[in-house]
């Protein structure tokens, strides 16, 4: 057809992109042999010569993939002997999100992830790279092609900003949010990998050694003293990294409101846009850490029903708001949950002997724990005793204060959390199924647990799913969703 | 809480699973059991010929038992449980599943969130007449949801209730 968009290639450097994880993960090896000298030039000889496949593989790649933009569809073909095509409807993507690392910035291009809402793991295409210029015009075709159909409001000249975060937010949210042993945790992943690599072999313990090792441990309470100081100066220290971890990925978070759709962009080394049109928002989540309580903050967080997890692990989580002041939560929330005003909810506490039966139970978890502690380093192990009976009334204590659920004819919430407070919402649009389940345990209590089960809510985010019900509550609060939610007759909308 | 608003419609009663599932759930099981204790016996051989352990015969012959007898144990009880205690309802919102003693459930599938749903049989329930029936929602925690052991009409009659194919019956 005359009317057809030309088929286009992606961005020369794509090239080396898509030869990046291949080089990657020979790195360590490279770095090994060029570190000892090797014996000989074969080594590198070797090396270069095990590049060749992926080399010829990305060539293949770069000049067999072609995609075509049309008004209403992405056309994706790929492949040199089994070609496939891929149709993806504008209609059907979810998400087109684009990221940029420090290296495909100096070069003006941008990693293309185009997301529906299938149930694969998998995004529905990623296109690496293209040039900024057509990444925009791919992404303005799909929202152009999805406000035609949708109805979405006309977007606006300007965005209005809902939310930019200076320096200050960002130390801010670094400290509420801990991430620093992401940090730690690649650190020693490194390390396993230079002690893999150069065959260094780590002393082995047995559980004799273990116990003993702890028996002298425990022994000399001042060398506990020492433990605890350096425990306190690595929880320092990871609070430091979370925040440089902060202000490197989220630098210049910024959020905007596009007729239906919220953008969200930020990231100092590789940068990040998604776009999220309201419709989507499965699961929204308000977290309040204390560090973030105190300074009068919140963050909140979105799940969209796109299931796919990249290489941070998220799987369609999105920040809405990093950080924010807690009096804005209310408006932001209520205009992404058309009408859902989470400080206007009313709150219904779960059976009253909540509390009296968490304590019970982690009374006997505490009892078991302490008893393995004794048995591993003798009676000094009691000091776990006061930390475990800390840890029960907490708990306990989370559960008889906090503790609630919210429910009406548009939504249903959930709030728990003793330090860190957190709130989920689901509007009632957005729940695919009621379960209730009464364990063994619940009915020896005369209680039973509600969730609510959304599209995109996998991983251990918190979720609206409601313990300690008395027992005909709960089948109240199950039938009384089902048939809420029943009203609205939609997958996605 | 609120109010109740919705009476449950009784119109459509429980309904239980097909006797019969009992049979093919332990006819899979002792299949499952005679593969493992195979397996097993014959991972035992191989490893005797090479490289005799230390181990008396008697107590590695022992544990196996014992270990396959619980198998054994657990595959004839847990089919007539699930019997037992399975019970599901159609009625007008979707359907409803209730599970299990220890580990009670109650799950309300919406009819207006089912994505596909398929009718499924293995060799063993062709023999007797049963299915099972599957349902996909675009949930993450209950995203597929089983009903096994069901007759095979049965399975296509709610299949295509639940999809709204009433009187067309493909399969």
């Amino acid at each position: 057809m005359s009317s057809e968009a030309p088929p286009r290639r992606l961005h020369w450097s794509s090239l080396f992109f898509s030869l990046g994880p291949v080089v990657r993960n020979m790195l360590p090896l490279a770095l090994f042999i060029f570190a000892t000298g090797g014996r000989g030039i074969g080594w590198r000889v070797w090396l270069l010569i095990a590049l060749v496949p992926a080399a010829v593989q990305s060539l293949i790649r770069h000049y067999t993939y072609t995609y075509r933009l049309d008004a209403e569809s992405l056309t994706i073909a790929s492949g040199l002997i089994a070609r496939r095509v891929r149709h993806i409807p504008h209609q059907r993507i979810q998400q087109v999100e684009l990221k940029q690392g420090p290296l495909q910035r100096l070069l003006g291009v941008v990693e293309v992830i185009v997301q529906s809402g299938g149930t694969s793991s998998e995004p529905e295409a990623k296109l690496s790279v293209l040039s900024m210029r057509e990444a925009d015009a791919l992404r303005q075709s799909v929202e152009a092609a999805k406000r035609r159909s949708n109805d979405v409001l006309p977007a606006s000249e300007a965005a209005p900003v809902v939310l930019r975060l200076g320096l200050r937010d960002l130390v801010l949210c670094g400290l509420a949010q801990g991430r620093g042993w992401l940090v730690v945790g690649g650190a020693l992943a490194l390390g396993w990998q230079v002690l893999d690599t150069f065959d260094i072999e780590l002393p082995s313990f047995g559980a004799s050694e273990i116990r003993t090792g702890a028996r002298a441990m425990m022994g000399r309470l001042p060398s506990v003293a020492m433990v605890l100081v350096l425990l306190a100066g690595v929880a320092v220290l990871f609070r430091i990294l979370s925040v440089g971890w902060a202000i490197v990925r989220l630098h210049g978070f910024t959020l905007t409101r596009e007729g239906d759709l919220l953008r969200t962009q930020f990231g100092l080394l590789t940068k990040i846009s998604t776009a999220i049109p309201r419709k989507r928002v499965q699961l929204l989540t308000i977290i309040e850490t204390p560090v973030q309580r105190m300074a009068g903050r919140a963050a909140v967080r979105v799940e969209t029903a796109a299931k796919f997890a990249n290489e941070q692990g998220q799987t369609g989580a999105e920040w809405l708001a990093p950080v924010i002041a807690r009096g804005a939560v209310s408006p932001l929330v209520a205009d992404v949950l058309q009408g859902v005003d989470p400080d206007r909810l009313s709150w219904h506490s779960v059976a009253p002997h909540a509390a009296r039966r968490v304590l019970c139970e982690s009374s006997i978890v505490s009892a078991i724990v302490t008893a393995g502690a004794v048995w591993l380093a003798g009676w000094s192990g009691l000091v776990m005793l006061p930390i475990a009976v800390l840890m029960s009334w907490g708990s306990a204590r989370a559960t008889s204060h906090r503790y609630a659920y919210s429910v009406d004819d548009e939504a249903v919430a959930f709030r728990s959390g003793w330090l860190t407070h957190r709130l989920s919402i689901v509007r009632m649009a957005r729940v695919q199924a009621v379960t209730l389940h009464e364990s063994w345990l619940d009915r020896r209590w005369g209680m039973a647990s509600v969730a609510v089960d959304t599209a995109g809510a996998s991983g251990e985010t918190h979720k609206v799913d409601v313990h300690y019900l008395p027992r005909p509550e709960a089948d109240r609060l199950f039938t009384f969703v089902r048939a809420a939610a029943a009203r609205y007759d939609s997958h996605f909308g | 809480m609120p109010e109740e608003s919705v009476s449950a419609v009784d119109a459509a009663a429980w309904r239980r699973l097909d006797p019969q599932s009992v049979h093919v759930g332990r006819l899979t099981g002792a299949i499952w059991v005679a593969a493992i204790g195979l397996a097993s016996l014959l991972g035992f051989g191989v490893t005797w010929l090479i490289d005799p352990p230390e181990l008396p015969i008697w107590i590695v012959l022992g544990a196996t038992w014992v270990l396959l007898g619980l198998f054994a144990w657990l595959a004839w009880v847990l089919p007539e449980k699930r019997f037992r205690y399975t019970r599901y309802r159609l009625d007008e919102l979707g359907l409803l599943i209730h599970r299990g003693r220890m580990f009670h459930s109650e799950l309300g599938v919406l009819r207006s969130r089912i994505q596909h749903s398929d009718v499924s049989q293995g060799p063993i329930q062709r023999a007797y007449g049963l299915a099972t029936l599957s349902i996909s929602t675009a949930g993450s925690d209950e995203g597929e949801i089983g009903l096994t052991g069901i007759p095979i009409g049965e399975a296509r009659r709610l299949r295509a209730e639940l999809t709204g194919l009433v009187g067309d019956d493909v399969v």
